[in-house]
């Protein structure tokens, strides 16, 4: 969302202090500029909410790519498609909005199925509106029952209770169901599945196969065999599935796919198969009433194969804001005034950022920020100057990281940083690799912000003293675009384009650049001698192994540091929750009801100490909600565990069974303690009268807990206990409880020097 | 065709009375009936017939003013906890009078009377008994009856015959062998408590069905058989297969389901089973069977007591073709009359009109409006 902030005279910077675009972006303070690309965008959206109303004489889906560089809007696009659409659909739009994964598409529709999840009220909706619909069209036939029909296609009356309370034949009006359900999604499978979110007690078992488990027992019974995410081409299928449920009915929706060229640059490396997979899934959100959204780089389009390609009704792509729009812009931010930005400086900025909208927005915010502070204008010094914080504060670090991680994984770990090739400053390369003979290598060369004149001479006094004392391959890596104007100078010092660092391709990139110019090298010096001929295979081989090494332990290393961190984390909280429960299982001897106990002998206190550890299963579950609101890692694990669980029936039933359970064994420590205390303070043991009062007061015990179900516990101790330890422990619970009554009779005769008779 | 009536309108001419009456009276209890066997899914067991024991009439009490007795609600009844709960002659043998020969139901009962009209053959053999239809059209209830008759003919037969009702051991939503578990693990506790084991065997077995079930004939007296009322099946008729195949001589087990049984289930049933199963089933209902379910019931009443129902009040109800069970028209005229019959004023005849307002107004009940 777009923050401002509020200068120390009180007014408000006009400009969003994050000039990167959310989903979600929402209000009055977001602001379009009505771009030619805007313009055309919005019209697919028009002409497809005119469809959707007009269906079904006009078959309402679309697909349509949104493409461009860094910073170019296309989020901020996709945001303010959705916001027309809900504007003029008076709120009955719905979207989702993903990021796609530089993974498969298995992995994309796991964010997908991820995301609906925590929706599935967009899900059970449609399926119950198709029941309505269903239902409706039966009670129609006759017109003592007609006007319940309205109720049901209004949607404020429950059709599953209607079916109920009514008595009316739910098994041939669910089948009617199935068959529509089979019509609408074209896939018998998730008809079945859907049909069965109308049954209670499938929701979780469905809801998880969904998200890409396999079938569980009880849905392998009803004929759902398939795994989802099994291969591409199913996952893929399925989202088209939900594109036909979803866009089913006369409320649009839009689907968002966010960085989708990530997941093509990898798809393009795989079997034709995966892409078309995508090719049928962007067809059949086509013939569906969803609206597609795929964003990207300009990759997105010129990579994907044209087929495949072909199936895009739509293509916008993102294009520089000009002058003039900037201009505008800067007018509409700042109600119609132009102070303390001019034509002028308001055309540098747009030179400098070359037009792109994340680079204009920032420049803005800190400019009119600036100038506030001064008390003057804009300036072109000071453009640059702030254009160069800006920058400063990047990604440099990041950089080098990244260029150094590069280095070693194509096998060059030789490098060597700061290579000084004279005493003078102009003389270093930020990144030295020595290749062939004679001193000859390859450099990298790292350049700040190349916004005036000044700095391109740098760069290229830089290029050229290199050049004067080694044979070499140069590359200039820059964390900006340059300006356009400065390109071919630039090109011409350094023997290429400069690099610009994004980091999502900049190591694929800076790998493929110099693997070139490494091969240009060694080109110009080949080996000499008896080994010449296989030393370049030898030497690519050497580098390959040490290249294949460091991946390997980059990843096993991250999916170790992955699960053991998960692990550590699940187990972090289940020790904690282990510990709070060994607390309160302890006598505590502060006067309060478990503190009393402490009157009865060691032996019975161990009994009661023992029962109250197997049954105090709301004490954890309390520390876990607890943990759920903490805003850490922990937190984030105790979430996902309550997310997922607390919400069960049985879940809700262990919990009161559990307290019932800890209440009785309360309550029975308290009768004996009273019991007790006179029995214990005299010599010669218990009356006959008192051992019958005793006997007495363990049938009561008994009898009650025959009543409460033990098994059901077991719910509540996997929520809060590790995996696999829950049988184990619902075991020693019984052990414990199921002759807790008797133990303690004997234990309390025992320490009272009494037969147990 | 007559515009729909809307709630608002009362059944008669006097809706402040009726109003005062409901809350004075016998209120219909929360949430609505469930349906009645095929023959009848019974009712509530109140409409006052319960409760007051009389049908409805209730004393002055605490000062307030005496009333005019109340007739009897003829929909409902006696011994049923809900208004739509199934007739069950094995708890209430009246319940054998209020069976109505609808929705095939009379059929499939002398079906099953023929079945086992000489039942010697179950010392050597169990079998399985099948009911399908749509759910709220009588299986359960047709169970019931045919269950308790089973009962008293295998006396006739010189056996002595326990029935076991395991209808609530299983829910839709556990897998096969979870519900063969439970179902095992219950009918053996029952056994057990009912003292019918004269060895442990079985019992020991309890949770592994197959062998069980497999011991199950050598630890019963020999002349002692088995009725098993199974939890409904749904749509895991698979399971049925395995009752089918695996009775043991001398239990016979009763399922139901309301989904049909695929070809291959019912080639498997018919080629394994010791005994190929009786298949007993009920069928739909219309609005001929509605009348002839509501006059037989009425016509418990005398004469004039309360209105009857308009010659085509339920052909106008359900007419063309609608899907209805008979639960349905038991939840429903057991709530009209629930009403009427507390009414001061009432209407010479019931029709159509009176029936849907009546359906709206329950309507309105679930949209939480008053």
């Amino acid at each position: 969302m777009d923050a401002f902030d509020r200068d120390p005279g009180g007014e408000v910077n006009p400009y969003p202090s994050s000039a990167v675009a959310q989903i979600a972006d929402a209000g009055s303070t977001v602001l379009t500029i009505p771009t030619a690309a805007v313009r055309r965008a919005t019209a697919v959206m028009d002409s497809y909410l005119a469809a959707v109303q007009a269906r079904p004489q006009a078959s309402p889906g679309r697909v349509l790519a949104v493409v461009g560089d860094y910073g170019t809007g296309k989020t901020h696009l996709a945001s303010y498609l959705i916001r027309h659409a809900t504007k003029q659909s008076a709120g009955s739009v719905q979207s989702l909005h993903l990021n796609a994964p530089p993974d498969t598409f298995v992995s994309l529709y796991r964010a997908f199925a991820d995301k609906l999840a925590d929706r599935r009220e967009l899900v059970h909706e449609r399926v119950r509106g198709l029941y309505a619909d269903i239902l409706a069209t039966e009670l129609r036939t006759s017109r003592a029952t007609a006007p319940l029909a309205d109720s049901l296609l209004a949607g404020s009356i429950d059709p599953v209770q209607v079916v109920d309370t009514f008595s009316l034949p739910e098994n041939q009006l669910l089948g009617r169901l199935r068959g529509r359900l089979r019509d609408v999604t074209d896939n018998t499978e998730f008809a079945q599945a859907l049909t069965l979110l109308l049954r209670g007690g499938f929701e979780d078992a469905v809801w998880e196969w969904f998200t890409g488990r396999p079938p569980s027992e009880v849905l392998r019974e009803r004929g759902i065999t398939g795994t989802i995410t099994g291969s591409e081409a199913t996952a893929l299928q399925a989202m088209g599935v939900f594109a036909l449920l979803l866009g089913h009915g006369s409320r649009p929706f839009v689907l968002v796919i966010d960085e989708l060229d990530q997941l093509l640059t990898a798809a393009g490396r795989r079997e034709d198969e995966a892409l078309d997979a995508f090719k049928e899934m962007l067809r059949v959100f086509a013939a569906s009433s969803t609206f597609l959204i795929l964003a990207g780089l300009p990759d997105l389009i010129t990579t994907m194969r044209r087929d495949v390609r072909d199936r895009i009704g739509e293509r916008v792509r993102m294009s520089p804001l000009t002058a003039r729009e900037v201009h505008d812009y800067v007018l509409a931010r700042q109600g119609g005034r132009l102070e303390p930005f001019t034509e002028q400086t308001v055309g540098y900025v747009v030179e400098l950022t070359n037009g792109v909208p994340r680079g204009v927005i920032s420049l803005c915010h800190r400019l009119w920020r600036r100038a506030r502070d001064q008390g003057g204008a804009v300036t072109h010094p000071m453009v640059r100057q702030v254009a160069r914080e800006i920058y400063d504060a990047g990604s440099a670090q990041n950089v080098r990281a990244e260029i150094r991680q590069v280095l070693v994984a194509v096998g060059y770990e030789t490098y060597v940083p700061e290579y000084f090739l004279d005493d003078t400053p102009g003389g270093r390369v930020d990144y030295w690799v020595p290749i062939g003979r004679d001193d000859a290598g390859c450099g990298i060369l790292l350049a700040g912000p190349l916004l005036e004149e000044s700095d391109v001479a740098a760069v290229e006094h830089r290029a050229r003293s290199v050049r004067a004392h080694r044979d070499c391959e140069l590359l200039l890596v820059v964390l900006e675009p340059p300006p356009e104007r400065f390109l071919p100078r630039i090109r011409d010092a350094v023997g290429r384009e400069p690099l610009h660092y994004s980091p999502r391709s900049f190591a694929d990139q800076l790998a493929v650049e110099f693997k070139a110019m490494a091969a240009r090298l060694e080109e110009r010096y080949p080996l000499e001698g008896p080994l010449a001929s296989v030393a370049p295979h030898l030497s690519r081989l050497d580098r390959r192994q040490s290249a294949t090494q460091h991946m390997l332990s980059l990843l096993t290393g991250s999916l170790e540091d992955l699960r053991v961190h998960n692990d550590q984390q699940l187990a972090a909280i289940h020790r904690e929750l282990r510990e709070v429960q060994r607390g309160v299982a302890a006598p505590t001897g502060d006067g309060t009801g478990r503190g009393e106990l402490t009157a009865l002998p060691v032996a019975v206190i161990e009994l009661f100490d023992r029962a109250f550890s197997a049954v105090d299963l709301l004490t954890p579950a309390g520390e876990l909600l607890r943990r759920a609101f903490q805003d850490d890692s922990g937190g984030r694990g105790a979430r996902q565990t309550v997310r997922a669980r607390i919400r069960a029936p049985e879940i809700q039933s262990a919990a009161g069974v559990a307290g019932l359970l800890d209440a009785l064994v309360d309550a029975f420590g308290r009768a004996l303690v009273e019991w007790y205390r006179p029995v214990g303070q005299r010599a010669g043991g218990p009356t006959p009268r008192e051992r019958e009062r005793l006997a007495n007061m363990c049938g009561i015990f008994d009898a009650v807990y025959e009543y409460l179900p033990l098994y059901q516990v077991r719910s509540l101790r996997e929520l809060v206990g590790p995996a696999g330890a829950a049988r184990q422990q619902q075991e020693e619970a019984e052990d414990v409880l199921g002759d807790f009554s008797a133990r303690v009779h004997r234990e309390l005769l025992t320490a009272l020097g009494t037969d147990q008779r | 065709m007559t515009a729909a009536p809307t709630a608002d309108e009362p059944l008669g001419p006097s809706p402040d009375a009726t109003r005062t009456d409901r809350a004075a009276d016998a209120p219909r209890p929360a949430g609505g009936p469930a349906p009645a066997g095929a023959g009848g899914p019974a009712q509530t067991g109140n409409g006052g017939a319960e409760r007051t024991g009389n049908g409805g009439s209730v004393p002055a009490g605490n000062g307030r003013r005496r009333r005019a007795a109340r007739p009897p609600n003829p929909f409902a009844v006696p011994g049923l906890r809900r208004d739509v709960d199934p007739l069950n002659p094995l708890r209430h043998r009246d319940h054998v009078h209020f069976y109505v020969p609808v929705d095939h139901t009379e059929e499939s009962f002398e079906q099953c009377q023929e079945e086992f009209g000489d039942p010697s053959y179950l010392h050597h053999e169990g079998r399985l008994v099948l009911v399908t239809g749509e759910r709220g059209c009588g299986k359960t209830a047709l169970i019931n009856r045919c269950a308790y008759w089973l009962r008293e003919q295998l006396g006739k037969a010189d056996l002595t015959a326990e029935v076991v009702d395991l209808t609530r051991e299983a829910r839709d939503n556990e897998a096969i062998p979870q519900r063969r578990g439970n179902v095992c693990r219950a009918l053996m506790d029952k056994l057990f408590e009912l003292q019918l084991l004269t060895t442990n065997l079985a019992y020991e077995m309890r949770d592994s069905p197959d062998d069980a079930y497999r011991n199950l004939p050598g630890c019963l007296e020999r002349d002692q058989v088995l009725i098993v009322l199974l939890p409904p099946s749904a749509d895991l008729t698979e399971e049925l297969v395995y009752y089918g195949t695996r009775a043991p001589r001398r239990v016979v087990f009763f399922a139901e389901t309301a989904y049909a049984l695929p070809a291959e289930h019912r080639q498997a049933l018919d080629r394994d089973s010791p005994v190929p199963p009786v298949y007993l089933h009920v069928s739909g209902f219309d609005h001929r069977h509605a009348d002839q379910f509501a006059q037989h019931r009425l016509d418990r009443l005398p004469a004039g007591t309360l209105p009857r129902l308009a010659p085509t009040a339920l052909e106008d109800f359900i007419d063309n073709g609608r899907l209805a069970t008979i639960r349905e028209m038991q939840w429903l005229l057991y709530g009209l009359y629930e009403e009427l019959r507390v009414q001061d004023d009432r209407p010479d005849e019931v029709t159509w009109e009176h029936i849907s307002r009546h359906f709206i107004r329950r309507l309105r009940d679930l949209e939480g409006q008053p």
